[in-house]
Protein backbone atom coordinates (compact mmCIF):
# COMPACT_ATOMS: atom_id res chain seq x y z
CA UNK A 1 0.00 0.00 0.00
CA UNK A 2 2.80 2.37 1.03
CA UNK A 3 4.78 1.35 -2.05
CA UNK A 4 1.83 2.14 -4.35
CA UNK A 5 1.38 5.62 -2.80
CA UNK A 6 5.10 6.38 -3.12
CA UNK A 7 5.07 5.26 -6.77
CA UNK A 8 2.06 7.47 -7.54
CA UNK A 9 3.65 10.46 -5.78
CA UNK A 10 6.93 10.07 -7.69
CA UNK A 11 5.01 9.80 -10.97
CA UNK A 12 3.18 13.04 -10.14
CA UNK A 13 6.51 14.76 -9.41
CA UNK A 14 7.87 13.55 -12.75
CA UNK A 15 4.80 14.89 -14.56
CA UNK A 16 5.00 18.26 -12.80
CA UNK A 17 8.73 18.49 -13.59
CA UNK A 18 8.10 17.64 -17.23
CA UNK A 19 5.35 20.27 -17.46
CA UNK A 20 7.41 23.02 -15.76
CA UNK A 21 10.51 22.08 -17.79
CA UNK A 22 8.60 22.15 -21.07
CA UNK A 23 6.99 25.48 -20.19
CA UNK A 24 10.39 27.03 -19.33
CA UNK A 25 11.90 25.50 -22.46
CA UNK A 26 9.17 26.86 -24.75
CA UNK A 27 9.38 30.27 -23.06
CA UNK A 28 13.22 30.32 -23.43
CA UNK A 29 13.11 29.39 -27.11
CA UNK A 30 10.36 31.96 -27.77
CA UNK A 31 12.29 34.66 -25.89
CA UNK A 32 15.51 33.80 -27.73
CA UNK A 33 13.85 33.81 -31.14
CA UNK A 34 12.00 37.08 -30.50
CA UNK A 35 15.23 38.71 -29.27
CA UNK A 36 16.98 37.45 -32.38
CA UNK A 37 14.16 38.82 -34.57
CA UNK A 38 14.53 42.25 -32.91
CA UNK A 39 18.19 42.46 -33.96
CA UNK A 40 17.43 41.36 -37.51
CA UNK A 41 18.59 37.77 -36.86
CA UNK A 42 22.19 38.83 -36.18
CA UNK A 43 23.57 36.47 -33.55
CA UNK A 44 26.68 38.60 -32.91
CA UNK A 45 24.51 41.64 -32.22
CA UNK A 46 22.36 39.73 -29.75
CA UNK A 47 25.41 38.25 -28.02
CA UNK A 48 27.00 41.71 -27.75
CA UNK A 49 23.85 43.18 -26.20
CA UNK A 50 23.59 40.24 -23.81
CA UNK A 51 27.21 40.63 -22.66
CA UNK A 52 26.59 44.33 -21.99
CA UNK A 53 23.30 43.60 -20.20
CA UNK A 54 24.85 41.12 -17.77
CA UNK A 55 27.78 43.47 -17.09
CA UNK A 56 30.59 41.36 -18.52
CA UNK A 57 31.30 44.02 -21.14
CA UNK A 58 31.46 47.51 -19.63
CA UNK A 59 33.71 50.53 -19.40
CA UNK A 60 36.15 50.82 -16.53
CA UNK A 61 37.44 54.14 -15.26
CA UNK A 62 40.25 52.96 -13.03
CA UNK A 63 42.75 50.14 -13.18
CA UNK A 64 41.49 48.87 -9.81
CA UNK A 65 37.93 48.65 -11.20
CA UNK A 66 39.19 46.67 -14.18
CA UNK A 67 41.33 44.37 -12.08
CA UNK A 68 38.58 43.74 -9.53
CA UNK A 69 36.18 42.89 -12.33
CA UNK A 70 38.37 40.44 -14.25
CA UNK A 71 39.61 38.76 -11.07
CA UNK A 72 36.03 38.42 -9.81
CA UNK A 73 34.89 36.72 -13.04
CA UNK A 74 37.98 34.48 -13.06
CA UNK A 75 37.42 33.37 -9.46
CA UNK A 76 33.77 32.56 -10.16
CA UNK A 77 34.79 30.37 -13.15
CA UNK A 78 37.61 28.71 -11.17
CA UNK A 79 35.41 27.92 -8.15
CA UNK A 80 32.65 26.58 -10.42
CA UNK A 81 35.19 24.32 -12.10
CA UNK A 82 36.51 23.12 -8.74
CA UNK A 83 32.99 21.99 -7.91
CA UNK A 84 32.15 20.72 -11.38
CA UNK A 85 35.28 18.65 -12.04
CA UNK A 86 34.80 16.00 -9.30
CA UNK A 87 31.12 15.65 -10.25
CA UNK A 88 32.04 15.24 -13.93
CA UNK A 89 34.82 12.79 -13.03
CA UNK A 90 32.36 10.65 -11.08
CA UNK A 91 29.79 10.85 -13.87
CA UNK A 92 32.39 9.82 -16.44
CA UNK A 93 33.48 6.84 -14.37
CA UNK A 94 29.97 5.56 -13.75
CA UNK A 95 28.83 3.15 -16.42
CA UNK A 96 25.17 3.19 -17.47
CA UNK A 97 22.95 0.33 -16.30
CA UNK A 98 22.93 -1.17 -19.81
CA UNK A 99 26.75 -1.21 -19.88
CA UNK A 100 26.94 -2.78 -16.43
CA UNK A 101 24.63 -5.58 -17.53
CA UNK A 102 26.88 -6.58 -20.46
CA UNK B 1 50.87 -8.17 -47.70
CA UNK B 2 47.30 -8.64 -46.49
CA UNK B 3 46.69 -10.97 -49.46
CA UNK B 4 49.84 -12.97 -48.71
CA UNK B 5 48.92 -13.22 -45.02
CA UNK B 6 45.45 -14.46 -46.04
CA UNK B 7 47.17 -17.13 -48.19
CA UNK B 8 49.07 -18.49 -45.21
CA UNK B 9 52.29 -16.42 -45.38
CA UNK B 10 53.35 -15.75 -41.78
CA UNK B 11 54.92 -12.35 -41.15
CA UNK B 12 58.30 -12.45 -39.40
CA UNK B 13 57.93 -12.24 -35.62
CA UNK B 14 60.95 -14.19 -34.39
CA UNK B 15 64.67 -14.48 -35.07
CA UNK B 16 64.51 -18.05 -36.37
CA UNK B 17 62.93 -19.44 -39.52
CA UNK B 18 60.14 -21.79 -38.50
CA UNK B 19 61.35 -24.66 -36.33
CA UNK B 20 64.85 -24.66 -37.82
CA UNK B 21 67.88 -23.10 -36.21
CA UNK B 22 68.45 -20.90 -39.26
CA UNK B 23 68.24 -17.19 -38.53
CA UNK B 24 66.51 -14.59 -40.71
CA UNK B 25 69.03 -12.31 -42.40
CA UNK B 26 68.61 -8.52 -42.20
CA UNK B 27 67.69 -8.46 -45.91
CA UNK B 28 65.01 -11.10 -45.38
CA UNK B 29 63.67 -9.18 -42.40
CA UNK B 30 63.59 -5.96 -44.43
CA UNK B 31 61.71 -7.76 -47.21
CA UNK B 32 59.30 -9.22 -44.63
CA UNK B 33 60.41 -12.77 -45.39
CA UNK B 34 59.61 -12.49 -49.10
CA UNK B 35 61.82 -12.70 -52.15
CA UNK B 36 62.63 -9.42 -53.90
CA UNK B 37 60.19 -10.29 -56.71
CA UNK B 38 57.40 -11.14 -54.25
CA UNK B 39 58.05 -7.93 -52.34
CA UNK B 40 57.97 -5.78 -55.48
CA UNK B 41 54.83 -7.54 -56.72
CA UNK B 42 52.92 -6.87 -53.49
CA UNK B 43 54.14 -3.24 -53.49
CA UNK B 44 52.86 -2.70 -57.04
CA UNK B 45 49.53 -4.38 -56.22
CA UNK B 46 48.79 -1.84 -53.48
CA UNK B 47 46.85 1.14 -54.96
CA UNK B 48 47.93 3.38 -52.07
CA UNK B 49 51.53 3.05 -53.30
CA UNK B 50 50.48 4.43 -56.69
CA UNK B 51 48.99 7.47 -54.99
CA UNK B 52 52.23 7.94 -53.05
CA UNK B 53 54.24 7.59 -56.27
CA UNK B 54 52.22 10.41 -57.89
CA UNK B 55 52.69 12.64 -54.82
CA UNK B 56 56.47 12.05 -54.81
CA UNK B 57 56.75 12.54 -58.57
CA UNK B 58 55.18 15.99 -58.24
CA UNK B 59 56.54 16.98 -54.82
CA UNK B 60 60.19 15.95 -54.82
CA UNK B 61 61.24 18.21 -57.74
CA UNK B 62 59.52 21.13 -55.98
CA UNK B 63 61.41 20.36 -52.75
CA UNK B 64 64.66 20.33 -54.73
CA UNK B 65 63.55 23.66 -56.28
CA UNK B 66 63.04 25.12 -52.80
CA UNK B 67 66.66 24.36 -51.83
CA UNK B 68 67.99 25.46 -55.23
CA UNK B 69 66.04 28.70 -55.72
CA UNK B 70 65.22 29.69 -52.14
CA UNK B 71 62.11 30.15 -50.04
CA UNK B 72 60.58 32.70 -52.42
CA UNK B 73 60.16 29.94 -55.02
CA UNK B 74 57.67 28.04 -52.85
CA UNK B 75 56.13 30.42 -50.31
CA UNK B 76 54.58 33.87 -49.94
CA UNK B 77 56.67 34.51 -46.83
CA UNK B 78 57.33 38.13 -45.98
CA UNK B 79 58.16 40.31 -42.97
CA UNK B 80 54.41 40.37 -42.25
CA UNK B 81 54.10 36.59 -42.49
CA UNK B 82 57.39 35.03 -41.36
CA UNK B 83 55.96 31.51 -41.47
CA UNK B 84 53.41 29.63 -43.49
CA UNK B 85 52.24 26.04 -43.70
CA UNK B 86 55.70 24.53 -43.06
CA UNK B 87 55.63 25.74 -39.48
CA UNK B 88 51.88 26.31 -39.16
CA UNK B 89 51.14 22.68 -40.04
CA UNK B 90 54.50 20.93 -39.78
CA UNK B 91 55.56 22.24 -36.40
CA UNK B 92 52.57 23.71 -34.55
CA UNK B 93 50.14 20.92 -35.54
CA UNK B 94 52.45 17.90 -35.61
CA UNK B 95 54.12 18.54 -32.25
CA UNK B 96 50.94 18.44 -30.09
CA UNK B 97 49.72 15.39 -32.03
CA UNK B 98 52.99 13.70 -31.04
CA UNK B 99 52.48 14.14 -27.30
CA UNK B 100 51.34 10.51 -27.14
CA UNK B 101 54.94 9.38 -26.47
CA UNK B 102 55.40 11.03 -23.11
CA UNK B 103 51.73 10.49 -22.16
CA UNK B 104 51.84 6.71 -22.54
CA UNK B 105 55.45 6.48 -21.29
CA UNK B 106 54.28 8.14 -18.08
CA UNK B 107 51.13 6.02 -17.86
CA UNK B 108 52.95 2.70 -18.19
CA UNK B 109 56.40 3.28 -16.72
CA UNK B 110 55.70 5.84 -13.97
CA UNK B 111 52.06 5.28 -13.01
CA UNK B 112 52.44 1.52 -13.43
CA UNK B 113 49.39 1.09 -15.67
CA UNK B 114 50.77 -2.02 -17.37
CA UNK B 115 47.33 -2.65 -18.93
CA UNK B 116 48.25 0.08 -21.47
CA UNK B 117 51.42 -1.82 -22.48
CA UNK B 118 50.00 -3.17 -25.79
CA UNK B 119 49.73 0.37 -27.18
CA UNK B 120 52.78 1.94 -25.50
CA UNK B 121 55.24 1.35 -28.34
CA UNK B 122 52.81 2.72 -30.92
CA UNK B 123 52.50 5.86 -28.78
CA UNK B 124 56.29 6.19 -28.57
CA UNK B 125 56.68 5.71 -32.33
CA UNK B 126 53.92 8.24 -33.02
CA UNK B 127 55.77 10.71 -30.79
CA UNK B 128 59.17 10.04 -32.35
CA UNK B 129 58.02 10.34 -35.97
CA UNK B 130 55.86 13.38 -35.28
CA UNK B 131 58.80 15.23 -33.76
CA UNK B 132 61.25 14.03 -36.37
CA UNK B 133 59.08 15.22 -39.24
CA UNK B 134 58.39 18.50 -37.43
CA UNK B 135 62.17 18.99 -37.63
CA UNK B 136 62.09 18.01 -41.33
CA UNK B 137 59.40 20.65 -41.95
CA UNK B 138 61.51 23.14 -40.02
CA UNK B 139 64.50 22.29 -42.20
CA UNK B 140 62.54 22.85 -45.39
CA UNK B 141 61.48 26.22 -43.99
CA UNK B 142 64.93 27.27 -42.74
CA UNK B 143 67.11 25.77 -45.46
CA UNK B 144 70.84 25.12 -44.96
CA UNK B 145 70.40 21.86 -43.01
CA UNK B 146 74.08 21.81 -42.07
CA UNK B 147 73.37 24.76 -39.78
CA UNK B 148 70.84 22.79 -37.71
CA UNK B 149 73.14 22.80 -34.69
CA UNK B 150 73.66 26.60 -34.78
CA UNK B 151 70.96 27.56 -32.24
CA UNK B 152 72.32 24.95 -29.83
CA UNK B 153 76.08 25.30 -30.11
CA UNK B 154 77.12 28.27 -32.23
CA UNK B 155 74.65 31.18 -31.93
CA UNK B 156 73.59 30.73 -28.34
CA UNK B 157 70.56 32.68 -27.14
CA UNK B 158 69.74 31.28 -23.71
CA UNK B 159 67.12 33.98 -23.04
CA UNK B 160 65.15 33.10 -26.19
CA UNK B 161 62.16 30.76 -26.32
CA UNK B 162 63.47 29.37 -29.63
CA UNK B 163 66.72 28.35 -27.90
CA UNK B 164 64.61 26.41 -25.40
CA UNK B 165 62.51 24.81 -28.15
CA UNK B 166 65.60 23.80 -30.18
CA UNK B 167 67.31 22.16 -27.21
CA UNK B 168 64.14 20.46 -25.99
CA UNK B 169 63.19 19.03 -29.38
CA UNK B 170 66.75 17.77 -29.97
CA UNK B 171 67.11 16.13 -26.57
CA UNK B 172 63.56 14.80 -26.54
CA UNK B 173 64.08 13.23 -29.97
CA UNK B 174 67.14 11.45 -28.58
CA UNK B 175 65.13 10.27 -25.58
CA UNK B 176 62.36 8.91 -27.85
CA UNK B 177 64.87 7.11 -30.05
CA UNK B 178 66.32 5.50 -26.92
CA UNK B 179 62.83 4.53 -25.70
CA UNK B 180 62.23 2.66 -28.97
CA UNK B 181 65.63 0.96 -29.00
CA UNK B 182 64.21 -2.15 -27.22
CA UNK B 183 61.93 -2.80 -30.23
CA UNK B 184 64.88 -2.42 -32.61
CA UNK B 185 67.09 -4.61 -30.38
CA UNK B 186 64.49 -7.40 -30.40
CA UNK B 187 64.22 -7.21 -34.19
CA UNK B 188 68.00 -7.27 -34.65
CA UNK B 189 68.57 -9.92 -31.97
CA UNK B 190 70.60 -7.77 -29.58
CA UNK B 191 69.38 -8.75 -26.09
CA UNK B 192 72.20 -6.93 -24.28
CA UNK B 193 71.28 -3.62 -25.90
CA UNK B 194 67.65 -4.13 -24.90
CA UNK B 195 68.66 -4.96 -21.33
CA UNK B 196 70.87 -1.88 -21.16
CA UNK B 197 68.09 0.48 -22.32
CA UNK B 198 65.51 -1.25 -20.10
CA UNK B 199 67.78 -0.60 -17.10
CA UNK B 200 67.43 3.16 -17.57
CA UNK B 201 63.87 3.33 -18.90
CA UNK B 202 62.52 5.18 -15.83
CA UNK B 203 65.20 7.86 -16.23
CA UNK B 204 64.40 8.21 -19.92
CA UNK B 205 60.67 8.45 -19.23
CA UNK B 206 61.14 11.15 -16.60
CA UNK B 207 63.48 13.06 -18.93
CA UNK B 208 60.78 12.76 -21.60
CA UNK B 209 58.12 14.16 -19.24
CA UNK B 210 60.27 17.16 -18.27
CA UNK B 211 61.36 17.97 -21.82
CA UNK B 212 58.02 17.58 -23.55
CA UNK B 213 56.05 19.36 -20.82
CA UNK B 214 58.38 22.32 -21.13
CA UNK B 215 58.55 22.58 -24.89
CA UNK B 216 54.83 21.96 -25.58
CA UNK B 217 54.26 25.05 -23.45
CA UNK B 218 57.25 26.84 -24.98
CA UNK B 219 55.67 26.59 -28.44
CA UNK B 220 52.74 28.60 -27.07
CA UNK B 221 55.06 31.01 -25.28
CA UNK B 222 56.70 31.62 -28.65
CA UNK B 223 53.72 33.77 -29.63
CA UNK B 224 54.43 36.23 -26.84
CA UNK B 225 57.06 37.51 -29.30
CA UNK B 226 54.18 38.81 -31.42
CA UNK B 227 51.71 40.56 -29.10
CA UNK B 228 49.04 42.32 -31.10
CA UNK B 229 49.60 40.20 -34.19
CA UNK B 230 47.61 37.15 -33.07
CA UNK B 231 43.91 37.82 -32.45
CA UNK B 232 43.27 38.40 -28.70
CA UNK B 233 40.86 35.44 -28.49
CA UNK B 234 43.75 33.12 -29.45
CA UNK B 235 46.46 35.11 -27.69
CA UNK B 236 46.87 35.41 -23.95
CA UNK B 237 50.33 36.26 -22.67
CA UNK B 238 49.94 34.58 -19.27
CA UNK B 239 47.89 31.59 -20.43
CA UNK B 240 48.99 30.71 -23.98
CA UNK B 241 51.76 28.35 -22.88
CA UNK B 242 49.21 26.61 -20.64
CA UNK B 243 46.69 26.30 -23.50
CA UNK B 244 49.33 24.68 -25.70
CA UNK B 245 50.41 22.28 -22.98
CA UNK B 246 46.90 21.23 -21.88
CA UNK B 247 45.67 20.80 -25.43
CA UNK B 248 48.70 18.67 -26.31
CA UNK B 249 47.52 16.11 -23.73
CA UNK B 250 44.22 15.33 -25.45
CA UNK B 251 45.74 15.93 -28.90
CA UNK B 252 48.36 13.21 -28.32
CA UNK B 253 45.84 10.76 -26.86
CA UNK B 254 43.34 11.33 -29.68
CA UNK B 255 46.03 11.01 -32.36
CA UNK B 256 46.98 7.67 -30.80
CA UNK B 257 43.35 6.51 -31.03
CA UNK B 258 43.24 7.58 -34.70
CA UNK B 259 46.56 5.91 -35.57
CA UNK B 260 45.69 2.68 -33.75
CA UNK B 261 42.37 2.57 -35.63
CA UNK B 262 44.16 3.01 -38.98
CA UNK B 263 46.59 0.23 -38.00
CA UNK B 264 43.77 -2.11 -37.03
CA UNK B 265 41.91 -1.46 -40.29
CA UNK B 266 44.80 -1.32 -42.76
CA UNK B 267 47.42 -3.71 -41.34
CA UNK B 268 45.48 -6.26 -39.33
CA UNK B 269 47.95 -8.94 -40.52
CA UNK B 270 50.72 -7.21 -38.54
CA UNK B 271 48.72 -6.80 -35.30
CA UNK B 272 48.76 -9.65 -32.82
CA UNK B 273 45.88 -10.74 -30.60
CA UNK B 274 47.33 -8.84 -27.62
CA UNK B 275 46.88 -5.60 -29.61
CA UNK B 276 43.57 -6.23 -31.38
CA UNK B 277 41.79 -7.88 -28.45
CA UNK B 278 42.67 -5.03 -26.10
CA UNK B 279 42.16 -2.15 -28.52
CA UNK B 280 38.54 -1.31 -27.66
CA UNK B 281 39.32 -1.21 -23.94
CA UNK B 282 42.46 0.87 -24.54
CA UNK B 283 40.59 3.26 -26.85
CA UNK B 284 38.01 3.98 -24.15
CA UNK B 285 40.77 4.37 -21.55
CA UNK B 286 42.58 6.90 -23.74
CA UNK B 287 39.26 8.64 -24.45
CA UNK B 288 38.68 9.02 -20.72
CA UNK B 289 42.03 10.75 -20.27
CA UNK B 290 41.34 12.96 -23.28
CA UNK B 291 37.92 13.98 -21.92
CA UNK B 292 39.35 15.13 -18.59
CA UNK B 293 42.04 17.11 -20.42
CA UNK B 294 39.43 18.61 -22.77
CA UNK B 295 37.23 19.94 -19.97
CA UNK B 296 40.27 21.40 -18.20
CA UNK B 297 41.38 23.07 -21.43
CA UNK B 298 37.88 24.50 -22.01
CA UNK B 299 37.84 26.11 -18.57
CA UNK B 300 41.35 27.56 -18.97
CA UNK B 301 40.35 29.00 -22.34
CA UNK B 302 37.34 30.72 -20.76
CA UNK B 303 39.50 31.98 -17.87
CA UNK B 304 41.94 33.47 -20.41
CA UNK B 305 39.08 35.34 -22.11
CA UNK B 306 37.95 36.59 -18.69
CA UNK B 307 41.48 37.53 -17.63
CA UNK B 308 42.06 39.74 -20.67
CA UNK B 309 38.41 40.88 -20.67
CA UNK B 310 38.06 39.85 -24.30
CA UNK B 311 34.33 39.15 -24.08
CA UNK B 312 33.40 41.90 -26.54
CA UNK B 313 35.38 40.12 -29.28
CA UNK B 314 32.92 37.22 -29.05
CA UNK B 315 30.29 39.42 -30.67
CA UNK B 316 32.41 39.83 -33.82
CA UNK B 317 33.04 37.59 -36.83
CA UNK B 318 36.33 36.42 -35.30
CA UNK B 319 34.40 35.64 -32.12
CA UNK B 320 32.01 33.40 -34.04
CA UNK B 321 34.98 31.62 -35.62
CA UNK B 322 36.46 31.18 -32.13
CA UNK B 323 33.18 29.81 -30.77
CA UNK B 324 32.86 27.43 -33.74
CA UNK B 325 36.37 26.13 -33.05
CA UNK B 326 35.52 25.61 -29.37
CA UNK B 327 32.17 24.03 -30.20
CA UNK B 328 33.45 21.52 -32.76
CA UNK B 329 36.94 20.95 -31.38
CA UNK B 330 36.25 20.93 -27.63
CA UNK B 331 32.60 20.92 -26.47
CA UNK B 332 31.29 18.37 -29.00
CA UNK B 333 34.16 15.94 -28.25
CA UNK B 334 33.50 16.26 -24.49
CA UNK B 335 29.83 15.30 -25.03
CA UNK B 336 30.55 12.47 -27.50
CA UNK B 337 33.47 11.04 -25.51
CA UNK B 338 31.40 11.07 -22.30
CA UNK B 339 28.54 9.26 -24.04
CA UNK B 340 30.88 6.71 -25.64
CA UNK B 341 32.73 5.99 -22.38
CA UNK B 342 29.56 5.58 -20.31
CA UNK B 343 27.99 3.33 -22.95
CA UNK B 344 31.15 1.43 -23.89
CA UNK B 345 31.07 2.57 -27.55
CA UNK B 346 34.64 2.33 -28.85
CA UNK B 347 33.55 3.16 -32.42
CA UNK B 348 32.04 6.48 -31.35
CA UNK B 349 35.17 7.24 -29.31
CA UNK B 350 37.26 6.71 -32.47
CA UNK B 351 35.09 9.06 -34.50
CA UNK B 352 35.27 11.65 -31.70
CA UNK B 353 39.06 11.32 -31.56
CA UNK B 354 39.20 12.19 -35.26
CA UNK B 355 37.05 15.30 -34.68
CA UNK B 356 39.32 16.30 -31.79
CA UNK B 357 42.47 15.89 -33.90
CA UNK B 358 40.93 18.10 -36.60
CA UNK B 359 39.87 20.56 -33.90
CA UNK B 360 43.37 20.87 -32.48
CA UNK B 361 44.79 21.25 -36.00
CA UNK B 362 42.33 24.10 -36.58
CA UNK B 363 43.34 25.71 -33.29
CA UNK B 364 47.03 25.67 -34.15
CA UNK B 365 46.42 26.90 -37.69
CA UNK B 366 44.21 29.65 -36.28
CA UNK B 367 46.92 30.74 -33.85
CA UNK B 368 49.87 30.48 -36.24
CA UNK B 369 48.31 31.46 -39.55
CA UNK B 370 44.63 32.34 -39.85
CA UNK B 371 44.31 34.92 -37.06
CA UNK B 372 47.95 35.99 -37.38
CA UNK B 373 47.99 39.62 -38.55
CA UNK B 374 44.23 39.76 -38.12
CA UNK B 375 44.33 43.54 -38.57
CA UNK B 376 46.27 43.28 -41.84
CA UNK B 377 45.63 41.10 -44.87
CA UNK B 378 45.15 37.34 -45.03
CA UNK B 379 47.99 35.29 -46.46
CA UNK B 380 47.04 32.52 -48.86
CA UNK B 381 49.79 29.86 -49.04
CA UNK B 382 51.58 29.36 -52.38
CA UNK B 383 50.45 26.18 -54.21
CA UNK B 384 54.03 24.85 -54.16
CA UNK B 385 54.02 25.22 -50.36
CA UNK B 386 50.87 23.08 -50.18
CA UNK B 387 52.45 20.45 -52.47
CA UNK B 388 55.60 20.30 -50.30
CA UNK B 389 53.51 19.86 -47.15
CA UNK B 390 51.56 17.00 -48.77
CA UNK B 391 54.82 15.41 -50.00
CA UNK B 392 56.54 15.52 -46.62
CA UNK B 393 53.39 14.23 -44.93
CA UNK B 394 53.35 11.35 -47.45
CA UNK B 395 57.00 10.66 -46.56
CA UNK B 396 55.95 10.62 -42.89
CA UNK B 397 53.26 8.02 -43.69
CA UNK B 398 55.70 5.87 -45.69
CA UNK B 399 58.25 5.93 -42.85
CA UNK B 400 55.54 5.16 -40.30
CA UNK B 401 54.33 2.18 -42.38
CA UNK B 402 57.88 0.93 -43.02
CA UNK B 403 58.61 0.74 -39.29
CA UNK B 404 55.21 -0.69 -38.31
CA UNK B 405 55.54 -3.49 -40.89
CA UNK B 406 58.84 -4.58 -39.41
CA UNK B 407 59.60 -3.66 -35.80
CA UNK B 408 57.59 -5.24 -32.97
CA UNK B 409 55.30 -2.27 -32.37
CA UNK B 410 51.88 -3.78 -33.05
CA UNK B 411 52.91 -7.31 -32.13
CA UNK B 412 55.07 -9.03 -29.53
CA UNK B 413 58.42 -10.43 -30.64
CA UNK B 414 58.76 -14.14 -29.93
CA UNK B 415 61.99 -14.58 -28.03
CA UNK B 416 64.33 -17.36 -29.17
CA UNK B 417 65.07 -20.01 -26.56
CA UNK B 418 68.83 -19.52 -27.05
CA UNK B 419 68.68 -15.76 -26.41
Amino acid sequence: MVKKTTKRASRTIVHISLFVGSAIGIWSVAAFLSALAQVNWQFSQLLGQYLVAIGVVQEFHTFVDFYTHIKGVEYIIAVMFLGLFPVFYKYLNTATSSTEAT
Amino acid sequence: MRTLAANGKTPINTLEKGDSKLMWTVKEKLLLGMTTQEYMAQAVRNPFNWLLAVIFAVGLPIIIGRFAFGLGYVTHSSYDYPWGLFLGWGLFVMVPLSASGFMLGTTVEVFGRKDFKPIERLALLNGLLGYFFAVVFLQVDLGQPWRLIYPMFVSLGPAAVLFLVAWHVATYLSVQVAELVPAFAEWMGMPKLKKFIKSMIIGLTIAGIILSTLHQGALGALFTYAPGKVHPLWFSAPFLWFHFFTSSIFAGLCMLIVVSTICKKSMAWRCDANFTDNLDRLTLGLAKGATLALITYLVIKIIAVAHDSDWHYLATGWGQWFMLEMLIGVILPIILFTYSIRNNLAGLARFTALITVLGIALNRLNTALITFNWKLYQEIPHWREVVIVITIYALYIVTYRFILYRLPILYSWKESKDV
